[in-house]
């Protein structure tokens, strides 16, 4: 559920190696074992059984169930390098910003975490939603007792009006999801203007007050998915302060806004209107958070390890352990106990400019020779991510496990020299491009090198840090291979396989780094999104995805980790579905 | 003096001027388009234009800067059909406070940063090169020389960390740096100034000890010295009243050019140690590519820069009566 | 009996420097009256300043050794503390600098550098003082002083800030008056100025004066004594009239020559001393420190370093003095 914009900025750190982590003991060789192993209890992927799954009517109705040892009060500070960007909700996408969203604002649908384990269920609505008309009508019920901040009702119209307003142009920065299914245009303010003018949407009815009926333009059997962004959550049209709304959001959700000093500090305290019999995805153990914004990532860390006072109950959401203390982190047993180490659902890799190398048995030589575990090495070894195989990561659904080359992490000359040898060119020539910062520099040698052992050759290209985006990412650019990463904003392979692969969308700066444009490809990712069953569609999606890699449209890299720091006074602190450490279970001890 | 005054503001005002067109055309030639970075994933080129025209992007950078200047002595209006009244400098394109306001906002806390720490350089600075030059050749002046030389070595960055780290998260014996506003508790404002003040003291005096001793020596040896020293003047009427008197000018000028660039925000000072002053917003502001608060930062430094000169100069008619009288 | 005041006897200055000792005063000894000037000729580096400057114990103690001995109306000054000689500074005894555009502060008026002077040795508030300071520059000749008072050094014309140095010296009255080249920065007609207003002062307040010059037509006129200095030592001594009008010393005569005379033959060419003075660093070689320059040098004055004796009715350091007809008579008095 990262967007594209956290994508860059995560990117952008990974680029300048800020979330580099030095080597300390942590097997990786099963992506399934070492995932969670810090806090000691992350999602159950890597099994037969989905990273997340529907959860029913039941699970959808009543309290989230307690967590053991866990009580209410006390004050949690979250420390982190820049203020939230946006706190309206049609404007959140990006996993901070949706962190301080899922305390203000609550959505149809929600993830519940229980022992380890996410589901998606019902937030507002009385379930993740019924599907008619194959998966184009979605309907969904509220549940009594919904209340805003001042205590009046939250209602279907509210949920619409909250929809529409992310059509409106000035609030830029959200998802397009609905939007875009809802109109089927992805010129969609154009279709409908948003709610200010004072138009209605058709596309949604709301029949009475606890009802809302979505109808799409075309199938989309993960919806309930998409329901669950905090960009879709209810707005009453009254208290709608249009560019204000930014700054201080109208609750729905256990936190109002206190103060919010932008760029300094934001206080939230509890939505005593809030029920939380009516929400089972929402603890909101703690009485009141403290955000703190504009400390270094170091000294954040310091701070953390330190727990001094009122640190005892301080937490990050993102903030990676820092390289310089990730060893001292690790080797002490007392701070790697407080410390968030788990797989997320973010994926990177190596993109092959399949325009420029068309031969796939040069993109599978190049698969073959590439030093994955000297690179990952110079960015901080296991602590860094898993290796990988696949675009999927074991967060997401219809993740499985797969090699279809058996290439060593160590890379295989002699096996990539011979595929050479039955291509075209056995000494192809490489451009590597790559961001001009110390970390990629090393690498792009340890890189050069692997390859030319291969029988490449190597021309190293470095790109000034801030534009390695757009160039890289430019339709024509003149490189064969570069850095990319993705992550999916739900849990869904719909929202990987989709946006990375369909050469239809290719774009500057787009998601398709690989400028990959099979037809038969996009013809069968039309085909999968229109398919109403969602464990179907999964089933069909991973089909693909094996038919996608033997293409070798990239170099699968690793699954990032998120290594992040809490204080000692806190339980219930693990990774969210977002990819960063999640709020709603948060407890001080 | 009104003329001095008249020249100098005006010729401030260019520089301003100049100053702030380069930045726009910096920006522009290095930043790729603002308009991405509020697009989102799905960025069709529909809501690319939409977003472009809202944070005012849409038109030819001389065009665009024509509108800020325009928005800075008559105001402007946004897309989204906000108004900004002058003196505008617009709107954060990331989150779209307005940039005065903000830069208010964040102005007490680099003014608390800079007088406090300012205060303090010129006391450390000055005693140490005071006690340095009177003592010269003696264990006093080596070892007043050799800190200040320890002092300049440091980076701040380097020794806030390690003295926060020590001072605050081991020892304990100094509060968390913060900045709480002077008007709402004026103990909590000093306590939390303390470790910035003493850092950009540590850091910025010794250039003012070696300063101090060398002009300080410069003017014990001056003939008048030697004339007071001849009217049976005592030692301290000697050192301070005269000799200093002479070593003030060049020291007080250095130290208009520090407090100059102390008020457009001390960058690093404020980062390590998260006060939210000018400095910071240009870091963050700069990281985000955040166009029009970038520019109030940059306007505030210089300003505060070309101020600092102006001030210089009358503080200079001030303490040399050659240049009052002339 | 006279009315000596200031006696100084066998005076030697010492320094240390970063290349060795030098002597920069050696042997050095004179008497002076009160209401008498005395004035010190000689190079720049003879040790002439050095000598005023260790009269008034503003040399640096902790580079420089003082033997001998300096009395002040009986007072011993060499090893006197610094507290005592700072109370005799400005009031018992003064100085007047040479160039008083370095010697006055340009940050304070001149009323307020004559007065803190007053002030110092007098305790007089700041109101008396002022009026003091301003009955001073009158006397020294500044029209309308209450308001000159208020001027600072860099407003006043160079004779005019020459006579506020010189009311500076004279604000508590000193009996003695070290003038250190006063006028040589000065045009002739200011010079002259300057030479009579120390004169009438003198008479006036009978203040004892020593003239430190290196322009032996200042000496003329306005000394009762001369002293003649070369490379520390003292080469000759005696009245004015004297060792203006018959030198004995070679160097003496010398710089005689080289200063042009009113009355003198126009078509007789000034012929400076040739050479340069002796460094002193390192000690000086056996023998007379002139005799590289000495037109009259024999091989005697390479080993022999001659002593101050009298002749001619005064003091002169040569072997060879010009008046003498006979060496071998100098031969005998020197033994």
């Amino acid at each position: 559920m990262l967007s594209k914009r956290t994508a860059r900025v995560l990117a952008t750190l990974l680029v300048a190696g800020s979330l580099t982590v030095t080597a300390a003991g942590c097997s990786s060789n099963s992506a399934g074992k070492s995932a969670g192993s810090g806090s000691g209890s992350g999602p159950g992927f890597g099994q037969q059984q989905e990273a997340v799954a529907i959860g029913t009517a039941a699970q959808s109705s009543g309290a989230d169930p307690a967590i053991p040892g866990a009580k209410s009060g006390g004050t949690v500070t979250e420390l982190q390098r820049a203020d939230f960007s946006h706190l309206d909700p049609a404007r959140v996408y990006s996993s901070t910003n949706q962190m301080a969203d899922l305390l203000l604002t609550r959505q149809l649908t929600s993830y519940q975490w229980v022992d380890g384990k996410n589901t998606l269920v019902g937030d507002l609505a009385t379930d993740t939603g019924r599907s008619s008309d194959g998966a184009k009508t979605w309907t969904y019920t509220l549940k009594d007792g919904l209340k805003y901040e001042d205590g009046s009702p939250i209602t279907a119209q509210d949920v619409k009006y909250g929809i529409e307003r992310t059509f409106q142009a000035e609030l830029s920065g959200g998802p397009q999801y609905l939007q875009m299914w809802l109109t089927g245009s992805s010129d969609f303010s154009k279709v409908y203007p948003g709610p200010w003018g004072g138009q209605d949407l058709p596309a949604i009815e709301t029949p009475d007050a606890k009802t809302i009926v979505f109808h799409l333009k075309s199938p989309h059997a993960d919806f309930p998915f998409a329901a669950a962004m905090q960009s879709y959550s209810p707005v009453p049209k009254a208290k709608d302060t249009h560019a204000a709304f930014d700054q201080h959001p109208f609750s729905s959700g256990p936190y109002k806004v206190l103060s919010h000093d932008a760029g300094k500090s934001l206080e939230l305290v509890r939505n005593t209107y809030w029920d939380p019999t009516t929400d089972p995805t929402r603890h909101a153990y703690p009485d009141k958070w403290n955000f703190e914004f504009g400390g270094q990532n170091l000294d954040i860390d310091q701070r953390l390890i330190a727990a001094k006072g009122e640190d005892a109950d301080a937490m990050a959401f993102r903030t990676q352990v820092t390289p310089d203390l990730a060893e001292q982190v690790m080797s002490d047993p007392s701070l790697k106990s407080r410390t968030v180490d788990s797989v997320n659902p973010f994926t990177e890799y190596f993109s092959i400019n399949n325009k420029r190398v068309t031969d796939v048995k040069e993109r599978q030589a190049l698969l073959m020779a590439f030093p994955k575990e000297q690179v990952r090495k110079i960015f901080g070894g296991p602590l860094y991510g898993d290796f990988s195989t696949t675009f999927l990561s074991p967060q997401v659904n219809g993740y499985h496990k797969f090699d279809l080359f058996g290439a060593p992490n160590t890379g295989d000359p002699a096996a990539a020299k011979k595929l050479l040898a039955t291509s075209a060119n056995p000494h192809p020539t490489i451009v590597y491009a790559y961001a001009n910062t110390d970390q990629w520099q090393q690498a792009a040698v340890v890189i050069s090198n692997a390859l030319t052992a291969a029988g490449f050759n190597v021309v190293k290209h470095p790109i000034s840090d801030q534009n390695y985006y757009d160039e890289m990412g430019a339709v024509d650019n003149p490189f064969d291979l570069y850095w990319a990463g993705w992550g999916p904003d739900w849990p869904s392979p719909t929202s990987v396989i989709a946006p990375i692969f369909d050469g239809r969308g290719i774009a500057p700066a787009g998601a398709d780094t690989m400028l990959f444009n099979d037809p038969q490809v996009n013809s069968e990712i039309d085909r999968i999104s229109a398919e109403p069953d969602l464990d179907q569609q999964n089933k069909d999606w991973s089909k693909l995805e094996e038919k996608i890699m033997a293409e070798v449209p990239a170099i699968p890299w690793v699954y990032s980790r998120l290594v992040v720091m809490y204080g000692p006074g806190l339980g219930g602190v693990h990774l969210g579905m977002i990819g960063t450490v999640y709020p709603l279970d948060v407890y001080v001890k | 003096m009104l003329r001095f005054l008249t020249r100098r503001l005006l010729g401030a005002a260019l520089i301003l001027l100049v100053i702030s067109a380069a930045t726009f055309l910096l920006f522009f030639a290095v930043t790729p388009d603002p308009a991405l970075l509020s697009c989102g994933k799905q960025c069709t080129p529909e809501t690319l234009a939409a977003i472009q025209h809202n944070l005012g992007v849409d038109s030819p950078v001389p065009v665009q800067y024509w509108h800020f200047l325009v928005g800075v002595f008559a105001g402007r209006d946004f897309g989204a059909g906000q108004h900004c009244p002058a003196p505008c400098l617009g709107y954060s394109f990331v989150n779209q406070q307005p940039v005065l306001q903000t830069l208010l906002d964040r102005l007490p806390a680099t003014l608390s940063v800079a007088f406090g720490a300012g205060a303090l350089v010129l006391t450390m600075g000055v005693g140490l090169g005071l006690i340095a030059a009177l003592r010269r050749g003696k264990p006093l002046d080596k070892a007043s020389m050799g800190l200040a030389l320890i002092g300049a070595s440091f980076q701040i960055y380097f020794f806030g960390i390690i003295a926060r780290y020590v001072l605050v998260d081991q020892l304990g014996w100094l509060p968390r740096p913060d900045y709480t506003p002077l008007t709402s508790d004026p103990l909590q404002w000093a306590g939390g100034m303390i470790l910035p003040w003493v850092t950009l003291a540590v850091v910025n005096a010794a250039t003012y000890a070696r300063f101090t001793r060398s002009t300080m020596l410069e003017n014990l040896s001056e003939e008048y010295v030697r004339a007071v020293r001849a009217k049976g003047l005592s030692a301290r009427a000697v050192y301070l009243k005269h000799a200093f008197r002479g070593a003030m000018t060049p020291v007080l000028t250095m130290f208009g050019i520090d407090m100059g660039m102390f008020l457009g925000g001390a960058l690093i000072t404020e980062t390590t140690f998260n006060i939210p002053g000018i400095g910071r917003l240009a870091v963050d502001s700069v990281a985000a590519q955040d166009l029009p608060m970038m520019m109030g930062t940059v306007l505030v430094a210089s300003t505060a820069m070309v101020f600092a000169s102006i001030a210089v100069d009358a503080c200079y008619a001030l303490i040399d009566p050659r240049v009052r009288t002339s | 009996m006279t009315d000596t005041f200031l006696t100084v006897t066998d005076l030697g200055v010492r320094f240390r420097t970063e290349d060795g000792p030098v002597q920069a005063v050696d042997g050095l000894s004179f008497e002076l009256e009160r209401g008498r000037t005395l004035a010190i000729v000689g190079e720049s580096g003879s040790g002439k300043s050095v000598t005023s400057l260790a009269v008034l114990g503003l040399h640096d103690p902790a580079r420089t050794t003082l033997t001998g001995s300096i009395k002040l109306d009986g007072q011993e000054l060499v090893g006197a503390d610094e507290g005592t000689l700072r109370g005799l500074r400005g009031s018992r005894m003064a100085m007047v600098f040479q160039d008083a555009l370095t010697a006055l502060s340009p940050y304070y008026t001149v009323g307020e550098q004559i007065a803190e002077s007053f002030r110092r040795h007098t305790g007089a508030n700041r109101r008396a003082a002022k009026d003091r300071a301003v009955e001073l520059l009158g006397r020294v000749g500044i029209p309308s002083p209450a308001r000159r008072a208020e001027d600072y050094p860099h407003q006043f014309s160079g004779g005019m800030r020459q006579r506020a140095m010189i009311a500076c010296a004279l604000v508590c009255d000193p009996e003695l008056l070290i003038a250190d080249e006063p006028t040589t920065a000065l045009d002739v007609t200011v010079q002259a100025q300057i030479l009579d207003l120390l004169g009438d002062l003198q008479r006036e307040f009978g203040t004892a004066i020593i003239l430190i010059t290196h322009d032996l037509g200042v000496v003329a006129g306005n000394a009762n004594d001369a002293l003649v200095m070369y490379a520390g030592r003292c080469v000759e001594q005696g009245s004015v009239e004297q060792v203006l009008t018959e030198p004995q010393h070679p160097y003496t005569a010398g710089l005689l020559s080289s200063v042009p005379r009113l009355h003198g033959d126009v078509d007789v060419p000034l012929t400076p001393v040739r050479g340069n003075p002796p460094a002193l660093l390192g000690g000086l070689p056996p023998g007379c420190a002139f005799r590289p320059r000495c037109d009259h040098a024999q091989d005697r004055c390479s080993e022999d370093r001659p002593q101050l004796v009298g002749v001619g009715g005064r003091l002169a350091a040569c072997h060879f003095p010009l008046l003498a007809s006979d060496p071998t008579d100098q031969l005998e008095t020197s033994r």
